[in-house]
């Protein structure tokens, strides 16, 4: 029997990923969360805590957890009220994890990453595969940290060999609550004149599959993850049923500047990604894995604008009624 | 073509007489005394099938038309092609009369090009109207008021079909690839592209069967005249003229720092165009595509004009290393013509390094004449396609032997440095 245990519960994509662990009736699942569950959970165990690394070891060996994933990352899934309190969660708190994971005896460890980690620069191939150095400068706000967490599980994953450590590059996900979706569905969002950028991202529904589909599978190293398919932002904006509004650059910095200091807005994470394109090769994930995105992004993008942000239709509710009023009492 | 319509061309049709000196001496004897109808028409049969032959001798003994065949047969089945004669006919006669007449004959013919072209995206529908419109008028009538009126219906349906296309644009339909292709984008540039192909620089293309028709090949070419025309007129000889008719497109590789420019990146990304790095080069290899590369980068473009067609050095053979390691062979391409299109008399380096650009042309008309400098001279172009040179022979071990690598550069660059100096010599002018 699989026991995974899911930092980060509490959130959308980490609710769906444990609901998703949870069809297999041989894994058991345990979810580790700082607030309350947006979602329901399934039939997974959860804890609500803040847990330090001793606290954590403890954890995963009473539980015997042989498989972790990591999706507990501030600034992706709410705003960021705090900058300090954000690096301490995200850095520090992955750092914590992988110590403990370590003490343990897990076997593998799945972190949540993006495909942003790169950077955007007129230097970056066209599409950039994983051996591609994470870029050490130019990010800001969760972006840094998580190029600073994948710079420490490169050193980890170099000196640890006992332990499989994957990181899934995911392109900014289609679906949720994400600074990209906050940009596309405000009014008249703001680009750069003159620039139009392609731009990958991911359906929430393969991002779902594919943590599940990692963390039950051998894996190691860095993963890039987007669909196949790609677009102008300029076009994601349309899609999005907003209309695009050319700024020059000034007006952005100064904006940026100004949305720093009340730290809510982490969007434009930097001008730069919409200037240069940032497009990942995802052809690891394919040929070593196996894993291939189910949603177009044009066709993701649109059907989050129409139906919004709670795609439960008639026959999903109709489905969970029927799983509710059989429930064992 | 279908008879009929002939004969209405018989009846009604207001024929200029300077048309009868086109094709009277292969016109059989009996129609030499007449006017300049039939020969219209003889020259319409070179294209045309041998059906036509019964009706024109009919002709002359039913001096009133027979009543009106039905046109839209004629449009619906054909209707670009007929455009196409008339287009024709219009610049031979424009090319047999006076220089002056000619430029206007031009015009003319690439109107009717254009509207010919519109035609072949139309719907049956709209067919049919504009050939109700027209009624029994003739197509190659077009000195006769409904030809124009049709004509302008044509392009009324034109405009609709880009008020549609914007409102795509606008909601966001319409798909791209990863690097940035945009083949709507490119559906836009090309008959302007075209225009400056055919008309303004009167391109030459010879060597295109050296070109693979599929699969992948590197192209090598010189790279001048200050703004990268050079990669847009390849790209067109190869969509344009290639024997087999693949409209393959051409991936250039440009500098990354375009990359950096506002409205001239997403213009380079949308056409197809990508940075050139090696890795980027590689992987469009990898996919089976043509690329083209300029290894003189911009040493190539920001030449002095007495530097013209002296060659700079070609990197450190990056462009045949990648090669190698894709096995693609090299067509070496050499492009005449250029160097002329922006005299470049100086270069104002204190000014490029103020700006941020890799160099600041001087020519007689820029910067003096602001935007109007930026309008290249037209030039005569000749661009030649090399017999490709195999790279599998090396294997991708070859690649990491510098020797191999730069023996193999210097054969590129000899053999593009022959070629231009042999169609120097051939070029009797620059325009």
């Amino acid at each position: 029997m699989r026991r995974v245990l899911i930092n980060g519960v509490g959130g959308v994509l980490g609710a769906r990923v444990a609901r998703r662990l949870c069809e297999y009736d041989d894994i058991a699942v345990i979810g580790l969360t700082r607030y309350e569950p947006v979602a329901s959970l399934g039939r997974t165990e959860w804890l609500l805590a803040h847990l330090n690394g001793l606290q954590l070891v403890e954890l995963l060996e009473a539980e015997q957890i042989d498989t972790v994933v990591q999706i507990d990352f501030a600034g992706t899934e709410a705003p960021v009220t705090s900058r300090e309190a954000a690096v301490q969660q995200n850095v520090i708190g992955t750092m914590d994890l992988l110590g403990a994971c370590l003490r343990a005896g897990v076997q593998q460890v799945v972190v949540r990453s993006h495909s942003w980690v790169y950077g955007a620069s007129p230097l970056n191939p066209m599409m950039i595969d994983e051996r591609r150095p994470v870029a050490h400068s130019g990010l800001r706000g969760f972006l840094r940290d998580l190029a600073e967490v994948e710079i420490f599980m490169a050193e980890f994953a170099e000196q640890h060999h006992e332990i499989r450590v994957a990181s899934l590059r995911m392109a900014p996900l289609v679906g949720g609550w994400s600074p990209l979706m906050d940009y596309f569905s405000q009014p008249w969002p703001r680009m750069l004149i003159g620039f139009d950028p392609v731009i990958q991202l991911l359906s929430i529904n393969d991002a779902v599959e594919a943590l599940a589909h990692f963390a039950l599978n051998p894996c190691a190293g860095p993963y890039n993850l987007a669909a196949d398919d790609a677009v102008c932002i300029s076009q994601a904006i349309r899609l999005s049923g907003q209309l695009p509004s050319p700024t020059i650059e000034s007006m952005i910095v100064r904006s940026k500047r100004d949305v720093s200091r009340d730290q809510t807005h982490p969007w434009p994470v930097d001008v730069n990604f919409l200037r240069h394109p940032c497009v990942v090769d995802t052809h690891r994930a394919k040929q070593e894995m196996g894993w291939a995105p189910q949603d177009g992004v044009a066709d993701s993008i649109s059907a989050t604008h129409q139906k919004g942000h709670a795609p439960l239709d008639r026959e999903a509710s109709e489905a969970a009624l029927r799983a509710f009023l059989s429930r064992k009492r | 073509m279908s008879e009929p319509i002939e004969i209405e061309v018989a009846g009604s049709s207001p024929t200029p007489p300077e048309s009868v000196e086109i094709d009277v001496s292969n016109a059989p004897a009996a129609e030499e005394s007449k006017p300049a109808v039939p020969n219209k028409r003889r020259s319409r049969k070179q294209t045309s099938s041998e059906a036509v032959e019964p009706p024109h001798v009919e002709e002359p003994a039913a001096p009133p038309p027979p009543p009106l065949p039905n046109p839209a047969s004629a449009w619906s089945t054909q209707p670009s092609e007929d455009l196409f004669e008339v287009e024709l006919e219009v610049r031979n006669r424009g090319a047999q009369a006076d220089p002056h007449a000619s430029s206007t004959a031009d015009i003319a013919a690439g109107l009717l090009s254009l509207v010919g072209e519109n035609m072949r995206r139309m719907t049956e529908e709209q067919v049919n109207k504009v050939n109700e419109m027209l009624g029994g008028t003739d197509l190659r009538d077009y000195l006769d008021p409904d030809f124009w009126k049709g004509v302008g219906m044509v392009l009324q349906y034109q405009v609709q079909e880009q008020v549609e296309f914007i409102k795509r644009r606008a909601r966001g339909e319409y798909t791209i690839d990863p690097y940035g292709l945009d083949p709507d984008i490119i559906e836009i540039v090309r008959p302007f592209v075209s225009f400056m192909y055919h008309t303004w620089w009167r391109v030459q293309a010879q060597g295109l069967e050296h070109v693979p028709a599929e699969g992948r090949a590197l192209l090598v070419a010189n790279h001048s005249g200050v703004l990268p025309w050079d990669g847009a007129m390849i790209a067109s000889a190869v969509a344009s003229e290639h024997p087999e008719r693949v409209g393959r497109v051409v991936r250039s590789l440009h500098l990354h720092w375009f990359t950096t420019l506002p409205f001239i990146a997403p213009a380079l990304a949308a056409t197809g165009q990508v940075p050139g790095l090696p890795e980027n080069a590689v992987r469009l290899l990898e996919n089976d595509e043509l690329v083209c590369v300029f290894p003189e980068g911009i040493k190539g473009v920001g030449k002095l004009y007495k530097d013209r067609y002296k060659l700079a050095r070609f990197g450190r053979g990056g462009f045949i290393q990648v090669a190698l390691r894709t096995g693609a062979p090299i067509v070496p391409v050499a492009v005449v013509g250029a160097e002329e299109i922006y005299p470049m008399l100086h270069n104002a380096e204190s000014i490029a390094k103020m700006l941020g650009f890799p160099y600041f042309p001087i020519t007689p008309f820029f910067p003096w004449l602001g935007l109007l400098g930026t309008i290249p001279l037209p030039t005569r172009w000749n661009i030649t396609f090399c017999p490709p040179i195999s790279t599998e022979e090396y294997g991708p071990r070859g690649a990491d032997d510098p020797l191999t690598v730069l023996s193999l550069a210097e054969r590129v660059r000899d053999t593009i440095q022959e070629t231009i100096n042999t169609r120097l010599a051939e070029r009797t002018s620059i325009f």
